[in-house]
Protein backbone atom coordinates (compact mmCIF):
# COMPACT_ATOMS: atom_id res chain seq x y z
CA UNK A 1 0.00 0.00 0.00
CA UNK A 2 1.21 3.41 -1.03
CA UNK A 3 -1.39 5.41 0.85
CA UNK A 4 -0.98 7.22 3.84
CA UNK A 5 -3.37 8.61 6.88
CA UNK A 6 -3.79 12.69 5.99
CA UNK A 7 -3.86 14.51 3.37
CA UNK A 8 -1.29 14.37 0.28
CA UNK A 9 0.34 17.45 -0.29
CA UNK A 10 0.26 16.85 -3.88
CA UNK A 11 -2.85 15.95 -4.31
CA UNK A 12 -4.27 18.78 -1.99
CA UNK A 13 -2.23 21.30 -4.66
CA UNK A 14 -4.44 19.73 -7.58
CA UNK A 15 -7.42 19.98 -5.77
CA UNK A 16 -6.63 23.61 -4.77
CA UNK A 17 -6.26 24.45 -7.89
CA UNK A 18 -9.68 22.82 -9.75
CA UNK A 19 -11.76 23.73 -7.30
CA UNK A 20 -10.72 27.39 -7.84
CA UNK A 21 -11.27 27.18 -11.44
CA UNK A 22 -14.51 25.28 -10.73
CA UNK A 23 -15.97 27.53 -8.47
CA UNK A 24 -15.00 30.66 -10.33
CA UNK A 25 -15.70 29.85 -13.69
CA UNK A 26 -18.47 32.04 -14.15
CA UNK A 27 -17.08 35.05 -12.97
CA UNK A 28 -13.74 34.23 -15.27
CA UNK A 29 -15.62 33.77 -18.08
CA UNK A 30 -17.67 36.98 -17.98
CA UNK A 31 -14.70 39.08 -17.89
CA UNK A 32 -12.86 37.69 -20.71
CA UNK A 33 -13.10 39.75 -24.02
CA UNK A 34 -12.34 37.23 -26.77
CA UNK A 35 -13.03 33.56 -28.17
CA UNK A 36 -9.61 32.75 -27.76
CA UNK A 37 -9.70 33.94 -24.21
CA UNK A 38 -13.14 31.95 -23.64
CA UNK A 39 -10.97 28.92 -25.38
CA UNK A 40 -8.07 29.17 -22.97
CA UNK A 41 -9.89 29.23 -20.04
CA UNK A 42 -11.89 26.60 -21.36
CA UNK A 43 -9.19 24.20 -21.89
CA UNK A 44 -7.50 25.32 -18.77
CA UNK A 45 -10.23 24.04 -16.74
CA UNK A 46 -10.82 20.70 -18.45
CA UNK A 47 -7.11 20.19 -17.85
CA UNK A 48 -7.12 20.96 -14.39
CA UNK A 49 -10.53 18.75 -13.89
CA UNK A 50 -8.40 15.70 -15.74
CA UNK A 51 -4.93 16.55 -13.56
CA UNK A 52 -7.34 16.31 -10.31
CA UNK A 53 -9.27 12.90 -11.22
CA UNK A 54 -6.23 10.75 -12.29
CA UNK A 55 -4.38 12.21 -8.90
CA UNK A 56 -7.34 11.29 -7.15
CA UNK A 57 -7.32 7.73 -8.77
CA UNK A 58 -2.91 8.22 -8.18
CA UNK A 59 -1.45 7.81 -4.90
CA UNK A 60 1.52 10.20 -4.85
CA UNK A 61 5.15 9.31 -3.69
CA UNK A 62 5.93 12.56 -1.59
CA UNK A 63 9.49 11.21 -0.59
CA UNK A 64 10.30 12.10 -4.13
CA UNK A 65 12.32 15.51 -4.19
CA UNK A 66 10.90 16.33 -7.21
CA UNK A 67 7.35 15.78 -6.62
CA UNK A 68 8.21 18.04 -3.75
CA UNK A 69 9.82 20.54 -5.69
CA UNK A 70 7.05 20.64 -8.48
CA UNK A 71 4.23 20.40 -5.89
CA UNK A 72 5.70 23.34 -4.20
CA UNK A 73 5.57 25.38 -7.50
CA UNK A 74 2.06 24.51 -8.26
CA UNK A 75 0.98 25.84 -5.30
CA UNK A 76 2.81 29.16 -6.10
CA UNK A 77 1.54 29.81 -9.16
CA UNK A 78 -1.95 29.03 -7.47
CA UNK A 79 -1.68 32.03 -4.95
CA UNK A 80 -0.48 33.91 -8.11
CA UNK A 81 -3.71 33.15 -9.47
CA UNK A 82 -5.85 34.06 -6.06
CA UNK A 83 -4.30 37.24 -6.35
CA UNK A 84 -5.05 38.24 -10.28
CA UNK A 85 -8.50 36.53 -9.82
CA UNK A 86 -8.74 39.23 -7.29
CA UNK A 87 -8.64 41.82 -10.27
CA UNK A 88 -10.05 41.15 -13.42
CA UNK A 89 -9.27 44.35 -15.51
CA UNK A 90 -6.17 42.46 -17.55
CA UNK A 91 -8.01 39.06 -18.13
CA UNK A 92 -4.96 38.07 -20.67
CA UNK A 93 -2.64 38.17 -18.35
CA UNK A 94 -4.83 36.27 -15.91
CA UNK A 95 -5.32 33.50 -18.30
CA UNK A 96 -1.51 33.20 -18.83
CA UNK A 97 -0.93 32.53 -14.97
CA UNK A 98 -3.63 29.54 -14.85
CA UNK A 99 -2.23 28.26 -18.06
CA UNK A 100 1.31 28.53 -16.54
CA UNK A 101 -0.20 26.57 -13.45
CA UNK A 102 -2.38 24.03 -14.50
CA UNK A 103 0.38 22.81 -17.16
CA UNK A 104 2.92 22.72 -13.47
CA UNK A 105 -0.32 20.42 -12.47
CA UNK A 106 -0.11 17.97 -15.41
CA UNK A 107 3.54 17.81 -14.91
CA UNK A 108 3.29 16.88 -11.30
CA UNK A 109 0.11 14.02 -12.18
CA UNK A 110 2.79 12.69 -15.20
CA UNK A 111 5.34 12.31 -12.66
CA UNK A 112 3.78 10.75 -9.93
CA UNK A 113 2.15 8.13 -12.81
CA UNK A 114 5.97 7.30 -13.31
CA UNK B 1 4.35 -54.76 47.19
CA UNK B 2 2.27 -53.02 44.32
CA UNK B 3 3.63 -53.12 40.34
CA UNK B 4 4.88 -50.47 38.73
CA UNK B 5 1.98 -49.28 37.63
CA UNK B 6 0.58 -48.59 40.56
CA UNK B 7 3.48 -47.10 42.33
CA UNK B 8 3.30 -43.46 42.91
CA UNK B 9 5.82 -41.54 40.43
CA UNK B 10 8.57 -39.59 42.19
CA UNK B 11 7.70 -36.20 43.23
CA UNK B 12 9.42 -34.34 40.62
CA UNK B 13 7.57 -36.09 37.73
CA UNK B 14 4.06 -34.97 39.59
CA UNK B 15 5.29 -31.54 39.14
CA UNK B 16 5.82 -31.83 35.64
CA UNK B 17 2.85 -33.67 34.79
CA UNK B 18 0.41 -30.71 36.70
CA UNK B 19 2.97 -28.24 34.46
CA UNK B 20 1.76 -30.19 31.39
CA UNK B 21 -2.05 -30.76 32.04
CA UNK B 22 -2.02 -26.91 32.99
CA UNK B 23 -0.19 -26.10 29.43
CA UNK B 24 -2.97 -28.12 27.64
CA UNK B 25 -5.89 -27.15 29.20
CA UNK B 26 -4.51 -23.02 28.31
CA UNK B 27 -4.09 -24.53 24.83
CA UNK B 28 -7.50 -25.81 24.42
CA UNK B 29 -8.92 -22.65 26.56
CA UNK B 30 -10.55 -20.09 23.27
CA UNK B 31 -8.09 -17.23 23.62
CA UNK B 32 -11.29 -15.13 24.70
CA UNK B 33 -12.81 -17.60 27.32
CA UNK B 34 -16.46 -15.25 27.91
CA UNK B 35 -18.92 -16.08 25.43
CA UNK B 36 -20.94 -12.90 27.15
CA UNK B 37 -18.06 -10.50 26.09
CA UNK B 38 -17.53 -12.26 22.51
CA UNK B 39 -21.60 -11.79 21.91
CA UNK B 40 -21.78 -8.16 23.17
CA UNK B 41 -18.11 -7.45 20.91
CA UNK B 42 -19.73 -9.07 18.38
CA UNK B 43 -22.93 -6.86 18.26
CA UNK B 44 -20.73 -3.74 18.41
CA UNK B 45 -18.46 -4.99 15.70
CA UNK B 46 -21.93 -5.69 13.33
CA UNK B 47 -22.67 -1.83 14.08
CA UNK B 48 -19.92 -0.57 13.24
CA UNK B 49 -18.95 -2.41 9.80
CA UNK B 50 -22.51 -1.10 8.93
CA UNK B 51 -21.77 2.23 9.92
CA UNK B 52 -18.64 2.24 7.74
CA UNK B 53 -21.04 0.39 4.89
CA UNK B 54 -23.92 3.43 4.86
CA UNK B 55 -20.56 5.82 5.09
CA UNK B 56 -19.84 4.32 1.79
CA UNK B 57 -22.66 4.15 0.19
CA UNK B 58 -23.29 8.01 0.92
CA UNK B 59 -20.27 8.60 -1.14
CA UNK B 60 -21.10 6.64 -3.79
CA UNK B 61 -24.11 8.88 -4.26
CA UNK B 62 -22.19 11.98 -3.96
CA UNK B 63 -19.75 10.34 -7.20
CA UNK B 64 -23.07 9.77 -8.98
CA UNK B 65 -23.75 13.44 -8.21
CA UNK B 66 -20.74 14.73 -9.58
CA UNK B 67 -21.32 12.60 -13.00
CA UNK B 68 -24.03 14.10 -13.16
CA UNK B 69 -23.65 17.97 -12.47
CA UNK B 70 -20.28 17.73 -14.30
CA UNK B 71 -22.18 16.63 -17.55
CA UNK B 72 -24.59 19.16 -17.44
CA UNK B 73 -21.70 22.05 -16.41
CA UNK B 74 -19.31 20.70 -18.95
CA UNK B 75 -22.49 21.47 -21.62
CA UNK B 76 -23.47 24.58 -20.46
CA UNK B 77 -19.17 25.58 -20.10
CA UNK B 78 -18.73 24.61 -23.56
CA UNK B 79 -15.97 21.76 -22.40
CA UNK B 80 -15.21 18.75 -23.16
CA UNK B 81 -16.32 15.49 -20.73
CA UNK B 82 -15.63 12.51 -22.87
CA UNK B 83 -16.12 8.63 -21.99
CA UNK B 84 -12.47 8.29 -20.79
CA UNK B 85 -13.05 10.97 -18.55
CA UNK B 86 -16.76 9.48 -17.24
CA UNK B 87 -15.28 6.21 -16.52
CA UNK B 88 -12.75 7.30 -13.99
CA UNK B 89 -15.92 9.01 -11.48
CA UNK B 90 -17.43 5.74 -12.76
CA UNK B 91 -14.85 3.28 -11.89
CA UNK B 92 -14.57 5.96 -7.87
CA UNK B 93 -18.49 4.93 -7.84
CA UNK B 94 -17.89 0.68 -8.76
CA UNK B 95 -14.93 1.04 -5.99
CA UNK B 96 -17.38 2.70 -3.26
CA UNK B 97 -19.78 0.44 -3.97
CA UNK B 98 -17.44 -2.72 -4.02
CA UNK B 99 -16.41 -1.41 -0.13
CA UNK B 100 -19.71 -1.05 1.07
CA UNK B 101 -20.39 -4.37 -0.18
CA UNK B 102 -17.27 -6.26 1.88
CA UNK B 103 -18.40 -3.75 4.86
CA UNK B 104 -22.02 -5.25 4.73
CA UNK B 105 -20.34 -8.68 4.70
CA UNK B 106 -18.16 -8.03 7.76
CA UNK B 107 -21.13 -7.03 9.62
CA UNK B 108 -23.38 -10.42 8.52
CA UNK B 109 -19.84 -12.03 9.91
CA UNK B 110 -19.72 -10.38 12.78
CA UNK B 111 -23.24 -11.30 13.46
CA UNK B 112 -22.92 -14.75 13.05
CA UNK B 113 -20.08 -14.62 15.11
CA UNK B 114 -22.40 -13.20 17.86
CA UNK B 115 -25.03 -15.70 17.09
CA UNK B 116 -22.12 -18.81 17.53
CA UNK B 117 -21.04 -17.43 20.90
CA UNK B 118 -24.53 -17.02 21.73
CA UNK B 119 -25.91 -20.76 20.31
CA UNK B 120 -25.10 -23.54 18.67
CA UNK B 121 -25.48 -22.17 15.22
CA UNK B 122 -22.10 -23.15 13.15
CA UNK B 123 -24.01 -23.70 9.24
CA UNK B 124 -24.78 -20.13 10.04
CA UNK B 125 -21.48 -19.01 10.86
CA UNK B 126 -19.62 -20.65 8.39
CA UNK B 127 -22.29 -19.38 5.49
CA UNK B 128 -21.69 -15.69 6.83
CA UNK B 129 -17.51 -16.42 6.43
CA UNK B 130 -17.60 -17.65 3.23
CA UNK B 131 -19.26 -14.15 2.38
CA UNK B 132 -16.51 -12.07 4.42
CA UNK B 133 -14.18 -14.07 2.72
CA UNK B 134 -16.03 -13.22 -1.10
CA UNK B 135 -16.53 -9.91 -0.32
CA UNK B 136 -13.03 -9.29 0.70
CA UNK B 137 -11.72 -10.55 -2.06
CA UNK B 138 -13.84 -8.19 -4.45
CA UNK B 139 -12.63 -5.09 -2.98
CA UNK B 140 -11.88 -2.95 -5.95
CA UNK B 141 -9.12 -0.69 -5.81
CA UNK B 142 -9.62 3.23 -6.07
CA UNK B 143 -8.71 3.44 -10.00
CA UNK B 144 -4.67 3.40 -10.17
CA UNK B 145 -5.06 3.61 -6.13
CA UNK B 146 -4.25 1.94 -3.10
CA UNK B 147 -3.38 -1.10 -3.16
CA UNK B 148 -5.66 -3.63 -1.25
CA UNK B 149 -4.16 -6.88 -1.51
CA UNK B 150 -1.47 -6.66 1.33
CA UNK B 151 -3.86 -4.85 3.56
CA UNK B 152 -6.20 -7.73 3.59
CA UNK B 153 -3.20 -10.57 3.27
CA UNK B 154 -4.25 -14.03 4.54
CA UNK B 155 -7.20 -12.66 6.12
CA UNK B 156 -10.25 -14.15 4.30
CA UNK B 157 -9.44 -17.96 4.80
CA UNK B 158 -8.48 -17.44 8.80
CA UNK B 159 -11.82 -16.48 9.10
CA UNK B 160 -13.34 -19.31 7.29
CA UNK B 161 -11.89 -22.00 8.76
CA UNK B 162 -12.15 -20.45 11.75
CA UNK B 163 -15.80 -19.59 12.27
CA UNK B 164 -16.36 -23.22 10.67
CA UNK B 165 -14.24 -24.98 13.72
CA UNK B 166 -16.27 -22.89 16.07
CA UNK B 167 -12.74 -21.59 17.50
CA UNK B 168 -14.26 -18.63 19.20
CA UNK B 169 -10.66 -17.26 19.72
CA UNK B 170 -9.32 -17.18 16.21
CA UNK B 171 -12.67 -16.08 15.27
CA UNK B 172 -12.46 -12.97 16.80
CA UNK B 173 -8.44 -12.70 16.00
CA UNK B 174 -9.35 -12.90 12.14
CA UNK B 175 -12.40 -10.94 12.33
CA UNK B 176 -10.28 -8.15 14.01
CA UNK B 177 -7.74 -8.20 11.33
CA UNK B 178 -10.70 -7.88 8.57
CA UNK B 179 -11.72 -4.69 10.68
CA UNK B 180 -8.34 -3.11 10.97
CA UNK B 181 -7.53 -4.16 7.40
CA UNK B 182 -10.52 -1.77 6.78
CA UNK B 183 -9.58 0.45 9.17
CA UNK B 184 -6.24 1.00 7.66
CA UNK B 185 -7.84 1.36 4.07
CA UNK B 186 -10.58 4.69 5.20
CA UNK B 187 -7.64 6.34 6.89
CA UNK B 188 -5.14 5.94 3.66
CA UNK B 189 -8.13 7.15 1.56
CA UNK B 190 -9.70 9.31 3.98
CA UNK B 191 -8.44 12.36 1.96
CA UNK B 192 -9.96 10.76 -1.21
CA UNK B 193 -13.15 10.89 0.78
CA UNK B 194 -13.18 14.43 1.90
CA UNK B 195 -12.42 15.37 -1.85
CA UNK B 196 -15.24 13.96 -3.51
CA UNK B 197 -17.59 15.63 -0.98
CA UNK B 198 -16.35 18.96 -1.07
CA UNK B 199 -16.40 18.33 -4.96
CA UNK B 200 -19.97 17.68 -4.78
CA UNK B 201 -20.68 20.82 -2.96
CA UNK B 202 -18.64 22.67 -5.67
CA UNK B 203 -20.61 21.41 -8.50
CA UNK B 204 -24.20 21.95 -6.59
CA UNK B 205 -22.94 25.85 -5.90
CA UNK B 206 -22.28 25.87 -9.64
CA UNK B 207 -25.50 24.81 -11.01
CA UNK B 208 -27.54 27.16 -8.44
CA UNK B 209 -25.10 30.16 -9.58
CA UNK B 210 -25.99 29.24 -13.45
CA UNK B 211 -29.78 28.55 -12.91
CA UNK B 212 -30.03 31.56 -11.05
CA UNK B 213 -28.42 34.37 -12.75
CA UNK B 214 -30.65 32.41 -15.95
CA UNK B 215 -33.97 33.51 -13.91
CA UNK B 216 -35.38 29.66 -13.59
CA UNK B 217 -35.10 28.93 -9.96
CA UNK B 218 -38.30 29.67 -8.06
CA UNK B 219 -37.33 30.95 -4.33
CA UNK B 220 -40.66 30.22 -3.22
CA UNK B 221 -39.80 27.37 -1.00
CA UNK B 222 -37.21 29.33 0.91
CA UNK B 223 -38.82 32.46 0.95
CA UNK B 224 -41.62 29.91 2.44
CA UNK B 225 -39.32 28.87 4.83
CA UNK B 226 -38.39 32.17 6.34
CA UNK B 227 -41.59 32.94 6.54
CA UNK B 228 -42.60 30.15 8.65
CA UNK B 229 -39.99 31.66 11.03
CA UNK B 230 -41.30 35.03 11.21
CA UNK B 231 -44.45 33.39 11.51
CA UNK B 232 -46.39 36.02 8.88
CA UNK B 233 -47.71 34.69 5.39
CA UNK B 234 -45.75 35.44 2.03
CA UNK B 235 -47.40 38.67 0.45
CA UNK B 236 -49.61 36.79 -2.54
CA UNK B 237 -47.94 37.22 -5.92
CA UNK B 238 -44.32 38.74 -3.98
CA UNK B 239 -41.71 39.09 -6.44
CA UNK B 240 -37.91 38.96 -4.88
CA UNK B 241 -35.36 41.48 -6.06
CA UNK B 242 -32.21 40.64 -7.30
CA UNK B 243 -30.64 41.93 -3.97
CA UNK B 244 -32.80 38.81 -2.15
CA UNK B 245 -32.15 36.61 -4.78
CA UNK B 246 -28.86 36.87 -3.85
CA UNK B 247 -29.27 36.44 -0.33
CA UNK B 248 -31.74 33.02 -1.26
CA UNK B 249 -28.86 32.05 -3.17
CA UNK B 250 -26.26 32.43 0.04
CA UNK B 251 -29.39 30.63 2.41
CA UNK B 252 -29.86 27.48 -0.53
CA UNK B 253 -25.48 27.23 -0.76
CA UNK B 254 -25.77 27.27 3.48
CA UNK B 255 -27.67 23.93 3.48
CA UNK B 256 -25.57 22.54 0.73
CA UNK B 257 -22.25 23.04 2.84
CA UNK B 258 -24.37 21.55 5.57
CA UNK B 259 -24.30 18.53 3.87
CA UNK B 260 -20.62 18.74 3.04
CA UNK B 261 -19.85 19.06 6.91
CA UNK B 262 -22.32 16.27 8.10
CA UNK B 263 -20.30 13.91 5.54
CA UNK B 264 -16.84 15.21 6.88
CA UNK B 265 -17.90 14.78 10.19
CA UNK B 266 -19.29 11.48 10.07
CA UNK B 267 -15.84 10.31 8.50
CA UNK B 268 -14.50 11.19 11.32
CA UNK B 269 -16.97 8.97 13.66
CA UNK B 270 -17.16 6.21 11.68
CA UNK B 271 -13.15 6.13 11.83
CA UNK B 272 -13.47 6.81 15.61
CA UNK B 273 -16.05 3.65 15.65
CA UNK B 274 -13.41 1.43 13.57
CA UNK B 275 -10.67 2.31 16.07
CA UNK B 276 -12.52 1.63 19.52
CA UNK B 277 -14.30 -1.73 18.02
CA UNK B 278 -10.65 -2.86 17.19
CA UNK B 279 -9.59 -1.54 20.94
CA UNK B 280 -12.44 -3.84 22.19
CA UNK B 281 -11.67 -6.62 20.45
CA UNK B 282 -7.50 -6.69 21.23
CA UNK B 283 -8.65 -6.66 24.49
CA UNK B 284 -10.64 -9.66 23.75
CA UNK B 285 -7.73 -11.47 22.81
CA UNK B 286 -5.62 -10.64 25.37
CA UNK B 287 -8.00 -11.59 27.73
CA UNK B 288 -8.39 -8.52 29.32
CA UNK B 289 -12.53 -6.87 29.83
CA UNK B 290 -13.16 -4.78 27.15
CA UNK B 291 -14.96 -1.62 27.83
CA UNK B 292 -18.05 -1.06 25.33
CA UNK B 293 -18.48 2.75 26.63
CA UNK B 294 -15.69 4.70 23.56
CA UNK B 295 -17.46 1.89 20.74
CA UNK B 296 -20.79 2.74 21.67
CA UNK B 297 -20.39 6.70 22.29
CA UNK B 298 -18.51 6.56 18.74
CA UNK B 299 -21.43 4.56 17.79
CA UNK B 300 -24.33 7.06 18.69
CA UNK B 301 -22.63 10.01 16.86
CA UNK B 302 -21.98 7.69 14.26
CA UNK B 303 -25.58 6.87 13.49
CA UNK B 304 -26.78 10.32 13.96
CA UNK B 305 -24.81 11.74 11.47
CA UNK B 306 -25.44 8.98 9.10
CA UNK B 307 -29.21 9.74 9.46
CA UNK B 308 -29.15 13.15 9.15
CA UNK B 309 -27.19 12.57 5.85
CA UNK B 310 -29.69 10.17 4.92
CA UNK B 311 -32.54 12.43 5.78
CA UNK B 312 -31.23 15.27 3.58
CA UNK B 313 -30.25 13.31 0.62
CA UNK B 314 -34.17 12.01 0.89
CA UNK B 315 -35.41 15.23 0.92
CA UNK B 316 -33.62 15.95 -2.44
CA UNK B 317 -35.17 12.73 -3.90
CA UNK B 318 -38.22 13.97 -2.91
CA UNK B 319 -37.67 17.45 -4.20
CA UNK B 320 -36.33 15.87 -7.72
CA UNK B 321 -39.32 13.87 -8.27
CA UNK B 322 -42.00 16.33 -7.14
CA UNK B 323 -40.12 18.81 -10.20
CA UNK B 324 -39.85 16.02 -12.57
CA UNK B 325 -44.07 15.36 -12.31
CA UNK B 326 -44.63 19.07 -12.35
CA UNK B 327 -44.81 20.50 -9.13
CA UNK B 328 -43.10 21.85 -5.77
CA UNK B 329 -42.97 19.72 -2.78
Amino acid sequence: MTGTSGTSPSLAALQEQYFYLDRNFNRLFMATKTDEDRDTLRTDYVQARDNYWKARAQRFNDDDPMVDDLQQKVTAAQRDIERAGERLDDVASLLDTITTAVNLGSRLVSLAAV
Amino acid sequence: MPGPLLRRPPDGRRRGAAALAAALALLLLPACADPQQLTAAAQTGSQAAGALRDFYKTLSDDAETILELESFLSSLRGVPFDSSERQLVEQQIAALDSRARAADRLASAYSALGALAGTDAPEVAATAGRNLATAIEGIAPMPQGVDVAPLVGTVTGDITAAIEARELGKANRALLSALSAAQRLFAAERDLYDGIVAERANKIEAVEELLLAQGVLDPSPLLQQLATLTGLPLAAGAQPSDDLRQALSALALTKTERLGALTAAAAESVEATLLAQIQVQTALGERRAPSLAQVNGALARATTLLDQIAAIKQEEEAAKAAAAAGGNP
